[in-house]
C-alpha cells in the first residue's frame, strides 16, 4: 500500500487514494491534522502528535517540536538524557502516522510518497527520504508541496487556467505559477523561503507578550523564568488564532497571584508582522519574472498552508494581486490530497488516465571554477549548470579544464545558489578525480549534473582523455548521513520504546489535563486533580466502553476549563 | 532533430498548436517514466514556443475575455489593442510611447516618466478587480503625483543635497494605493529606472537607496525578461557601481571638494557614448585633466573591460583624439589651468627652475646696483 504524508513543520497528515478519490486519513484521536510534536514519556517511550504536544508546556525538556526547521543541518535535539537529529524526530511522526493509515486501511504500508517544501535544498530533501527510512517507509518519491497543492487544486477545474500557489505554512513560505490546460499541470516557475512562515509570526506576538510580562513583573524580557516563557509562546499562539477571527485576542496569564493582562489588536500584529510581510513579496516577484507572467496574467490566487488564515495574509493577497484569493479546498489538507492524488499517478490509476504533472526545480545548481582575470586566474567564481527553474527531470553537462601545468587532479565543488560567487551560495559536496598530469589546459572534464524528479541532485564526472568516470550522490555533508549511519540509527531507534497507539487518546488527555493544572490555581487546580485522579480509576478498571464515556466527559469539561478558566 | 520534428507538427506561431502537440507527446514520454525522453521533447517545446514568437500571439488563457481598455491617461484609442491584454514581453516591440499623444506629452514635458508609467499601466485596470482600490489612480492624486514625480526628477538635476529630498517624496509617492499591485509596481520601478538612467548626471545617492529599497539587486534583475528596462538595468548598475568607485576611492584621492568639473566629467564618461560630450571634455583643459584621471584609474581599476563603468567607445575616442592614457599624476589638490602635469617631478623641476631664475634675477639686481 502508498500513501502520502504532508510532513509539516507544525502538522502533518497522511492520506490515501481509493475509490477514484482522495481521503485525508484521521490519527487515533480521530483528527486528521497530527501535531509534529515528538516527546519523551516520563517511561521514557515515545510520545507522538497531540499527546507529545500538550506536554511541550508540562515537559520542555522531555519534547520538541518544529524540528523541521532543522532539517539538513547536523544539530541535534536533547530530549531529556538522548539526543536525536531532526530526521529521526521526523521519523517518529511518519511512524505514527504510518501505523493510523494502517489502522484505518487494514493493510500494510509500505511505501509513501512525501511533501516538502518546494525551496527545500538537496540536503533538506535528503534528510527527509532519510526520515522515511527510519521510519521504515520507503520513499517512493519527494513531491514539491505546492507542486502537491496545485495538483489537487488543478484537477477542481474544468477549463485550462493560470494560479499562482502561495502556500506559508509554519515555517516555510513557497510560491509556485502553475498552468492547467488539457489535464496537465505544468508547473512555471517556484520560489520561495525556507525560513519563513506561521511560527514567525507567533514569535512577533510572542516578543509583545515578554515586553508586556516583563514590565508588569519588572524584569527583563529575556529573562522570564522559563515556565512563564513557555506558556507566553502557548498564549500568542492562542492570540494569533484568535486573530484569525477577531479584531482583538484579550488573553490574560496567571503568574503567582498577579494577573497580567496580555491584549493584541489586529492592527497592532499587522504592525509588527510588516517585516515579514516584506520577506512574502520578494518570491512572489521573482516567481512571476522566471515564468515570464504578470499578476494581470493569472486568473486566480490559491492561498494553502494553515498561515494563510491570518487576515493580514489575505490583505496583503489582495493589495499585490488586487483581485481575492480563492480558497476551495481545506488550506490545511490540499497538500495531503495532491500527495494523495500522485500516488494514483504513480499507480497508473484509472481515474486519472490522462493526467500529467510537470515540475520545476526552484534552485540554480552548478560548480566552483576559475576565471581568467588578466593573465591570472581567480577562484570562487560560480558556474551555473542548471539554471533555476527548468523542468525536472534534467541532465545537463559543462566542461572544464585543468588551469595549471602538470596538475595532479581537479577537486569538482558543488554549489546552490544564485550568486556570481560561490561564497554567498551553499556548499552541498565535492567531488575529486585524478586527471593524467600535462600542460594547463590540456586536459578536460565532463561534469554531468542529473536532478531527478525527486529534486535530488547526481554528479557525474568523465575524465575525457582516460574515459574514466566517477559519480556521487553528495554525501560529503555534514548535514547528510551517511549509509552507515543510517544503518545504525535505525537499529538504535528500534530500541526505542514506543508509546502504544491505542493509548494515545488517553495519555493525550491526560496530558492535556497536566498542563490545564499548571496552568491554573486555587479551586481549579484542586477541580483539575480530583478529575485527574477519577480518570485514572476509571483506567485501571480496563472497561473499554466505561473508559471511552469518561474520557469523552473529561475532554469536554477540559475544553470549558481552556476557554474560560476563571469561571471554575 | 529540429523542434518541429520533434514534436511531430510543422513549423507555426500559433501557441496554441504547440501546446497541443507538447501535451499530445506528453502522454508517452511523462517526466516520471521517461527522462530523457521528457528532457528532449520538453527541450524541443520550448525552443518552439521561444521561436514561434509567441509574445505576438493573444494569451491562450485570456483570449475570451475582453480587456476593455481603462480611462486612465486619455491615451488615444489606437494605443489600445482591444481583447490583446498587454505582456510584458508584448510591449517589447512597441516601444513604451509611441502614439500621438505620447509624442506630445514628451515634446510638451521634456520627461514622461509618470506618464510612461502611466501609459503602460492602462491595462492594469483590466486585472483591478477591486474598483475602488484601482479608482484613485484615475483620480485627482494622479495628477498631483505627476507633478511629485517631476518634482522629484528635478530635484535629482539639482545637486547631491537634493536627492535625499527626492527620496522622500519617491517614499510618498510608493504609499499610494495604486502603486501596492504587483504589476503596477513593476511598471512604475521600471520607467523610473528608466528616468535615473536618463539623467545627464547619476544620482548616486538616490539610486543607491532605490536599489536597496526595491531589491534590484537581490535575485538578479528584476528587468531579465523584459527589453523596456533590461538595457537600463545595465546601465543603472554599471554606472552605479562606477559611481560607488569613484565616490569611495577616486575623488578624495584627486581632490578635497567635488567641484563643477568633477562632476562634468564624470556625468559625461559614465554616460553612453556621446562624441559631443567627449569633445567639451576635450576642448577645455580643466576637464581634459579630470577625465584623464578618470579615464586611467577607472581602466587601471577595472583590469576586466566587462566591468569597467567607462564604456570601451570612451577609451577608443579618447586614445584616438587626445592621446594615449599616461600614468596618473601624483594626487594633489588644486588645479590651475596649466597643460601637462605628468608627475611631481614636473613641479619640483619648476620649482628648482623658478629658485634658480629668481636668484639669477637677484644676483643680476644686486650687481646692477
Amino acid at each position: 500500500m502508498i500513501v502520502g504524508i504532508d510532513l509539516g513543520t507544525t502538522n502533518s497528515l497522511v492520506s490515501v487514494f481509493r475509490d477514484d478519490s482522495f481521503e485525508v486519513i484521521p490519527n487515533s484521536l480521530g483528527d486528521f491534522l497530527t501535531p509534529s510534536v515528538v516527546g519523551l514519556d516520563d517511561e521514557g517511550q515515545v510520545l507522538t502528535g497531540a499527546a507529545a504536544k500538550e506536554r511541550l508546556l508540562t515537559h520542555p525538556e522531555l519534547t520538541a517540536a518544529n524540528f523541521k526547521r532543522l532539517m539538513g543541518s547536523s544539530s541535534e535535539i536533547k530530549l531529556g538524557k538522548k539526543k536525536f537529529r531532526p530526521e529521526e524526530l521526523s521519523s517518529f511522526i511518519l511512524r505514527a502516522l504510518r501505523l493510523d493509515a494502517e489502522a484505518f486501511l487494514g493493510d500494510q504500508v509500505e511505501e509513501a510518497i512525501i511533501t516538502v517544501p518546494a525551496y527545500f535544498n538537496d540536503s533538506q530533501r535528503k534528510a527527509t527520504k532519510i526520515a522515511g527510512e527510519l521510519a521504515g517507509i520507503r520513499v517512493a518519491r519527494l513531491l514539491n508541496e505546492p507542486t502537491s497543492a496545485a495538483l489537487a487544486y488543478g484537477l477542481h477545474h474544468e477549463k485550462e487556467c493560470r494560479y499562482l500557489v502561495f502556500d506559508l505554512g509554519g515555517g516555510t513560505f513557497d510560491v509556485s505559477i502553475v498552468e492547467y490546460f488539457d489535464q496537465l499541470v505544468e508547473v512555471h516557475a517556484s520560489a520561495g523561503n525556507n525560513f519563513l512562515g506561521g511560527e514567525d509570526f507567533t514569535e512577533v506576538i510572542y516578543q509583545h507578550f515578554a515586553r508586556l510580562c516583563a514590565q508588569v513583573l519588572g524584569r527583563d524580557a529575556e529573562a522570564l523564568p522559563p515556565v512563564l516563557d513557555k506558556m507566553l509562546k502557548f498564549r500568542a499562539e492562542q492570540a494569533k488564532l484568535l486573530l484569525s477571527t477577531q479584531d482583538q485576542a484579550a488573553l490574560q496569564q496567571k503568574w503567582h497571584d498577579q494577573v497580567i493582562d496580555l491584549t493584541v489588536t489586529q492592527d497592532q500584529f499587522e504592525n509588527w508582522a510588516g517585516e515579514l510581510v516584506m520577506k512574502i513579496e520578494t518570491p512572489i516577484r521573482q516567481a512571476l519574472r522566471d515564468s515570464k507572467m504578470r499578476a494581470g496574467d493569472l486568473d486566480e490566487i490559491v492561498l494553502v498552508g494553515g498561515a494563510t488564515r491570518m487576515p493580514l495574509i489575505r490583505k496583503l493577497v489582495t493589495r499585490l494581486f488586487r483581485r481575492f484569493p480563492s480558497v476551495q479546498i481545506d488550506a490545511d489538507k490540499v497538500v495531503a490530497a495532491g500527495a494523495a492524488i500522485q500516488t494514483g499517478l504513480m499507480q497508473k490509476h484509472a481515474a486519472l488516465e490522462d493526467v500529467v504533472m510537470t515540475d520545476v526545480s526552484p534552485y540554480t545548481l552548478g560548480v566552483e571554477i576559475s576565471r581568467q582575470v588578466g593573465d591570472r586566474y581567480a577562484d570562487g567564481h560560480f558556474m551555473p549548470i542548471i539554471e533555476r527553474n527548468s523542468f525536472i527531470p534534467v541532465s545537463r553537462v559543462e566542461t572544464v579544464c585543468t588551469v595549471s601545468d602538470y596538475q595532479p587532479k581537479i577537486e569538482v565543488r558543488i554549489y546552490q545558489g544564485e550568486n556570481p560567487m560561490v561564497k554567498d551560495n551553499i556548499f552541498l559536496g565535492s567531488l575529486t578525480v585524478d586527471v593524467p598530469r600535462k600542460k594547463r589546459g590540456e586536459e578536460e572534464i565532463d561534469i554531468r549534473f542529473t536532478y531527478d524528479i525527486n529534486g535530488l541532485l547526481e554528479v557525474e564526472v568523465e575524465v575525457k582523455s582516460t574515459g574514466k568516470k566517477s559519480s556521487i550522490l553528495i554525501e560529503e555533508n555534514p548535514g547528510v548521513l551517511s549509509k552507515e549511519e543510517i544503518a545504525s540509527r535505525f537499529k538504535q531507534l528500534e530500541k526505542l520504546k514506543i508509546h502504544p497507539r491505542d493509548q494515545i487518546p488517553n495519555q493525550a488527555l491526560i496530558n492535556k489535563a497536566n498542563r490545564l493544572y499548571q496552568e491554573n490555581l486555587g479551586a481549579t487546580r484542586d477541580y483539575i486533580s480530583e478529575l485527574l485522579a477519577n480518570f485514572d480509576a476509571i483506567l485501571s478498571r480496563q472497561d473499554e466502553r466505561e473508559i471511552r464515556e469518561a474520557r469523552e466527559q473529561l475532554g469536554e469539561i477540559l475544553n470549558q476549563i481552556e476557554e474560560d478558566p476563571l469561571a471554575q | 532533430m529540429d523542434c518541429w520534428s520533434i514534436l511531430g507538427i510543422a513549423e507555426t506561431s500559433d501557441r496554441r498548436l504547440i501546446k497541443r502537440a507538447y501535451r499530445r507527446l506528453l502522454r508517452q514520454t511523462g517526466p516520471e517514466d521517461d527522462a530523457a525522453g521528457y528532457q528532449r521533447l520538453r527541450e524541443a517545446y520550448e525552443v518552439a514556443l521561444a521561436v514561434s514568437g509567441y509574445s505576438t500571439e493573444p494569451p491562450v488563457a485570456e483570449s475570451e475575455e475582453s480587456a476593455e481598455p481603462a480611462p486612465g491617461f486619455d491615451v488615444p484609442a489606437s494605443e489600445v489593442r482591444e481583447g490583446e491584454p498587454q505582456k510584458l514581453d508584448e510591449s517589447t516591440e512597441s516601444p513604451p510611447v509611441t502614439g500621438e499623444r505620447g509624442k506630445q506629452f514628451e515634446q510638451s514635458t521634456g520627461r514622461f516618466g509618470f506618464y510612461r508609467f502611466g501609459f503602460c499601466n492602462i491595462n492594469l485596470a483590466n486585472s483591478a478587480q477591486i474598483p475602488n482600490l484601482a479608482a484613485g489612480y484615475h483620480g485627482d492624486t494622479t495628477v498631483a503625483d505627476y507633478r511629485l514625480y517631476k518634482t522629484m526628477l528635478k530635484l535629482l538635476d539639482r545637486d547631491q543635497a537634493a536627492e535625499a529630498e527626492a527620496f522622500e517624496l519617491l517614499q510618498k509617492l510608493l504609499t499610494r494605493d495604486y502603486l501596492q499591485g504587483i504589476d503596477a509596481r513593476y511598471e512604475f520601478e521600471g520607467s523610473l529606472l528608466l528616468d535615473i538612467t536618463e539623467r545627464a548626471s547619476f544620482p548616486l545617492d538616490f539610486s543607491q537607496r532605490v536599489a536597496e529599497l526595491f531589491g534590484w539587486q537581490q535575485y538578479g534583475s528584476p528587468f531579465k525578461y523584459d527589453e523596456r528596462y533590461s538595457q537600463a538595468y545595465e546601465i543603472f548598475f554599471h554606472r552605479m557601481r562606477c559611481g560607488q568607485y569613484v565616490v569611495q576611492d577616486l575623488r578624495p584621492r584627486f581632490s578635497d571638494w567635488v567641484d563643477e568639473q568633477w562632476m562634468t566629467a564624470e556625468s559625461a564618461l559614465f554616460s553612453t557614448f556621446d562624441e559631443n560630450r567627449l569633445k567639451t571634455l576635450a576642448a577645455d583643459p580643466e576637464l581634459r585633466y579630470r577625465a584623464g584621471i578618470i579615464l586611467k584609474y577607472t581602466r587601471d581599476y577595472f583590469e576586466d573591460n566587462a566591468n569597467s563603468p567607462v564604456s570601451q567607445a570612451h577609451y577608443d575616442w579618447w586614445q584616438q583624439h587626445v592621446g594615449e592614457l599616461k600614468q596618473l599624476p601624483e594626487p594633489y589638490l588644486y588645479a590651475s589651468s596649466d597643460t601637462d602635469r605628468e608627475s611631481t617631478g614636473y613641479w619640483l623641476f619648476s620649482v628648482v627652475v623658478a629658485i634658480y631664475i629668481l636668484s639669477k634675477l637677484a644676483s643680476a639686481l644686486s650687481a646692477g646696483g
